[in-house]
């Protein structure tokens, strides 16, 4: 048998705790706050982009039907033909702005910036409620070893439930494994 | 929690730009990189006053990780996130030849009513566009990045959790000799290295 002594289980637990817990804890705080800040600034941008994008379309459209001269009076469109820098800069803005909205708006395809701020938000909570069951020295050493063992079991549950987004998908059929 | 990367002048950039993937990435993991840094395992003991066996047991428990385990785990965690930078500078690659096409499709429609000597040149373009995506598109089809992400990030977080699993002493490590202990935790790691699921939960 291998069973540890108090004082092995009590060290073992402030161990698991300052380098398991905390450092998870202190992990999921970090990439929350990081997150919600890129979140943020990425949907700042987008909305923006896009707004300015209106402003462009708007002013070009006040420029094209308010100065005749610069629309091509043998054209049925509206076109600007002969373009001043000012027409010049609206009509690249009204091109490029949209698209630059765009580009933003697919970053969130990419990143899933909402899903992961969910994601730790959810595993943090859960982080203290397995927190809850940690030992105290006054327990008596079958209470201690209980505590202990159900608060490290909770919290690699925890750890193991925040990453299972990665895991289910590319788990190889049993009969596979068992194959080889 | 990972392997860090170097920062550089990132740490100056806007939090979104941080995000972003890496050009070159380094291909060999930190051999330094510890789940429990020694060095603050020694301090703790001092401040909360632990049993220096205790310590001195922990710390041969940490000795036979480094060899059974740490060192899969790093290389996991580094693949894992080297597959992550590339399937992320795939899909930019992507959303900025698909932001150009735009643009230059505009461009050609309205070059069509105001500047047509344009439009030769803004189709060529449009045509090289064409090109490197289906170049693009080809060589990133054969690297799989997000299987070898999601695979490579499921291992590594498994050998973490085993990592702990030993120290604590949970099931299946909560009985027999040494011996027996280095026997299993090998296995166990080899097995979750290679790809297989083994039993986490221990206390149902």
């Amino acid at each position: 048998m291998n069973v540890l002594s108090r004082s092995d289980q009590e060290a073992r637990y402030l161990m698991f705790d300052a380098f398991a817990i905390n450092d998870t804890r202190s992990y999921y705080q970090a990439q929350i706050q990081h997150v919600y800040r890129v979140y943020s600034q990425v949907n700042r941008w987008r909305a923006v982009f896009s707004f300015l994008s209106g402003v462009v379309a708007a002013i070009l459209g006040l420029l094209v039907q308010s100065t005749p001269s610069i629309v091509c009076s043998s054209s049925s469109a509206n076109v600007p033909c002969a373009l001043t820098l000012p027409g010049a800069l609206l009509l690249s803005g009204v091109i490029v702005l949209p698209a630059l909205s765009l580009g933003f708006s697919l970053l969130f395809l990419v990143f899933d910036w909402d899903e992961q701020y969910l994601n730790m938000q959810s595993a943090l909570e859960n982080l203290e409620i397995a927190d809850a069951v940690s030992p105290f020295a006054e327990m008596d050493d079958l209470e201690y070893r209980a505590a202990m063992q159900a608060f490290t079991q909770g919290a690699l549950d925890v750890m193991h439930d925040e990453t299972v987004v990665f895991g289910n998908s590319v788990f190889s059929p049993e009969k596979v494994d068992k194959g080889y | 929690m990972t392997q860090k990367s170097p920062d550089g002048v990132r740490s100056f950039l806007p939090a979104w730009m941080r995000d972003m993937p890496r050009l070159r990435f380094p291909d060999q993991p930190d051999a330094f990189f510890q789940l429990v840094d020694r060095h603050q395992l020694q301090l703790l003991a001092k401040d909360k006053n632990l049993d220096p066996e205790a310590v001195a047991r922990i710390e041969r428990d940490l000795d036979l990780l480094e060899y059974e385990l740490l060192r899969l785990f790093r290389d996991r965690d580094m693949q894992a996130k080297a597959a992550h930078n590339r399937h992320r500078v795939n899909t930019l690659v992507f959303i900025l030849l698909g932001v150009m096409s735009i643009l230059l499709g505009t461009l050609v429609a309205v070059a069509l009513a105001t500047a047509s000597s344009f439009v030769p040149v803004l189709s060529f373009l449009v045509t090289l566009l064409a090109l490197i995506m289906t170049f693009t598109a080809t060589i990133s089809g054969r690297e799989t990045s997000i299987t070898n992400w999601y695979g490579n990030r499921r291992r590594a977080e498994m050998l973490r959790r085993e990592y702990f699993r030993f120290l604590m002493r949970l099931p299946p490590y909560h009985e027999g000799d040494d011996y027996q202990l280095k026997l299993t935790l090998s296995r166990r790691a080899a097995e979750v290295n290679r790809g297989l699921a083994v039993e986490e939960d221990s206390l149902s």
